[in-house]
This record gives structure tokens, sequence and C-alpha cells, in this order.
């Protein structure tokens, strides 16, 4: 079996490479990164240094991965990473979101339910940033898009057109989704950007409470994927967010009306 | 460290600090704990700069808040007795 073409995804000056047998894993990673994807020439010769290029199959006679889920679920990472090499602004460990006038990120660890409210936000006719890795400049002013695919239980409903992809995982099926949109953002101004920390509880009256700028600086220096080792030089994009931010954590059972009550506490 | 109100006193180097809202955001490395000082603690803050005495802090903040003497002292030394006892300061 012979190679599909290589998939070329680039990003902030690096280019990931994939070359596979295995077309489901190239059509995968395909919706996954779909906003990164470079169209044009095959490579040929080899990488310089901002290009890496990841060979990736299944199988007995292949490197690497015993199933689809598997080298779906570590490539995403990979990818992503390798996209991410170099990065000097700083990195959060959030999603992002954006109407144009207003950019909200999400934050929390596995589980907070970030996801879930972004993709609520989405329903409600922001546009979809970052789901995982959101970049801010050095000057704290901008926020760059890094789009790859959320992860959504269907597409049902009031989500706008994209891309999606199912894929079977030892952790039950994930379906990836990537609004068509995504590909075409540019950075946006943070101005006074909205911190949301969900905190799901099954059951759970919606409780909300403002965060302020110290615990504010604490919590985003914590979940920040670069920021130690880094401090002074990222200090001033952190702090610049948490001088101009509003942020608040959102305790819900619900989340439509976790949100609402998130959202009503940005505009007052 | 005591507060001695005939010293002056500067910002440890290794922390990092941001204007706020009317504010300052304080970044001690070491620790990895940010402070925020309000906005009293901030004109005290600012008057740190290893060369302003005690006696003329009293005097810019008495200006800066129209407050009476008496007062701005008892605002200067607490602010300041705070910020030492947060390890923010060292001598000059």
């Amino acid at each position: 079996m012979k190679n599909e073409p290589a998939l070329s995804f680039s990003w902030g000056g690096n280019v990931a490479r994939l070359t596979t047998k295995d077309r489901r894993l190239r059509d995968a990673l395909a919706v996954i990164f779909g906003a990164f994807l470079e169209t044009g020439q095959d490579h040929l010769g080899p990488d310089s240094p901002h290009e890496s290029t990841l060979s990736a199959g299944l199988g007995e006679d292949e490197e690497s991965f015993d199933s689809l889920g598997q080298a779906v679920l570590e490539l995403e990472d990979a990818v992503a990473w390798r996209l991410l090499d170099g990065c000097e602004h700083l990195l959060l460990h959030s999603a992002a979101v954006t109407d144009g006038k207003r950019t909200i990120l999400v934050l929390g660890m596995s589980g907070a339910g970030k996801t879930t409210m972004t993709l609520e936000l989405v329903k409600r006719g922001f546009h979809f940033m970052a789901d995982e890795y959101t970049v801010i400049d050095l000057a704290g002013a901008l926020l760059h898009p890094f789009p790859r695919s959320t992860v959504v239980k269907n597409i049902v409903g009031d989500f706008p057109p994209g891309d999606s992809v199912s894929v079977e995982t030892e952790f039950g099926s994930r379906l990836f989704y990537l609004p068509h949109d995504a590909a075409a953002l540019e950075p946006v101004p943070l101005g006074e950007a909205c911190l949301i920390f969900p905190r799901f509880e099954e059951g759970a009256t919606t409780e909300l409470k403002a965060v302020g700028a110290a615990e504010l600086c604490t919590r985003l220096m914590l979940g920040a994927f670069n920021f130690e080792h880094n401090e002074r030089e990222l200090w001033p994009a952190l702090s610049q967010l948490c001088a101009s931010a509003r942020a608040c954590e959102v305790c819900y059972g619900d989340v439509v009306s976790g949100l609402d009550e998130a959202l009503g506490f940005f505009a007052a | 460290m005591s507060l001695d109100i005939a010293g002056k006193y500067t910002f440890r180097r290794s922390l990092q600090l941001k204007e706020s809202k009317g504010g300052l955001l304080v970044l001690d490395t070491d620790s990895y704990t940010v402070h925020e000082l309000n906005e009293s603690a901030a004109a005290i803050a600012r008057l740190c700069d290893g060369k302003t005495s005690c006696e003329e802090m009293v005097a810019n903040i008495a200006a800066e808040f129209a407050s009476d003497a008496h007062r701005a002292a008892e605002v200067v030394y607490r602010g300041l007795r705070l910020m030492l006892d947060q390890d923010l300061l060292e001598s000059a």
C-alpha cells in the first residue's frame, strides 16, 4: 500500500507534515487540523528548521499505533505541539471564542465543562478561535486563533456549518467538529476580555462568583503551558490580560443557565 | 523586616509589577504569588523608589488624597508594614 498524499499543516512559521498509508487517519487529521491545512505542491527534500514530518500508520507492518483511535488521539497533540514549537507568546490552557466585539476565554481542567460551555457559545453565534491552546501575544493585546477542532456529542441543531469526523477510541466514540469559518479567522484585540471558569456539577443550581485580578493572575499562571521559567518574558502579557479582563467562576448543572449567568455578569 | 521610618525602600528586584485599574499587580516569582495593591497601597508603592523618605511619602499621600498629615501617616506606615510583612520591600 503506498502513502496517501502528505498533509501539510502550518501555523506561526511552523510546518508539520503527516505521511500515512491509512486514508482514515489522513481524513481524520484533515478535519481536526482543517484550519491549518496548506495546499500546494508536495514537499521535496529534507525538512528545514521549522518543519517536521510525522509518519504514522496502523497495523503490524507499520509503525506506532494499534488502532485508529489511538493514532488520532496521540497525533492530535503531536501535530499541535509541532505547530506551537518555539511559540514565544503566552500559551493558556483555554478555549476561546469571539463575536467581533467581545472575546471570551473558557478555562479549566479536563472535566470542568470547558468544551460544553464553549460549544454553547458557538451555538449562540460566537466564532470558534481555540479549543485547548489560546495564544496571547506578548503585549497582551491580541489573541491569535489556534482552531484545532473540538469534540462534540452531536452536531444536530444550532451548530454553524462545519466538517466533522467520528473516531472510535478507547474512551468511546469521539466526534471531532470544526466550523467552516475557523480557517478564515484573524487575530482579535483582547480588549476587555471575558474569562469564564466553568465548574460542572450534576444537578447543581447555577452559582457565580467574581474572580479578582490577583486570583486571576494566579489561576492563569498555573494554567499556562509556558509561564513557568518564562515569567519575565510573559508577565507583561499575563498581567495586561488580568488587569483589563473581567473573570468569573460559574458552578452549573445546566450549561444554558450557567452561560446566561456568566454573560449577564459581563454585561453588568 | 520591621519598618524603619528613617529608612528608604524599594521593591525587591525579583518582583514584576503591572499597573491595573487604579492599583498594582505584583508578581513574586520566588513564591509564585500575586499581590493586588489597592489605590492607596499602589500610591505608596510608587514612592518606594529608594530615594523618597517616609516623611516625604506622607506629604505626597496627603496631597494626592487630600488628607490631613496624621491620617496620611497612618496609611503610609500601615501600607509599608504590610508590604514588608509580605516581603515585597527591601531597604535601599
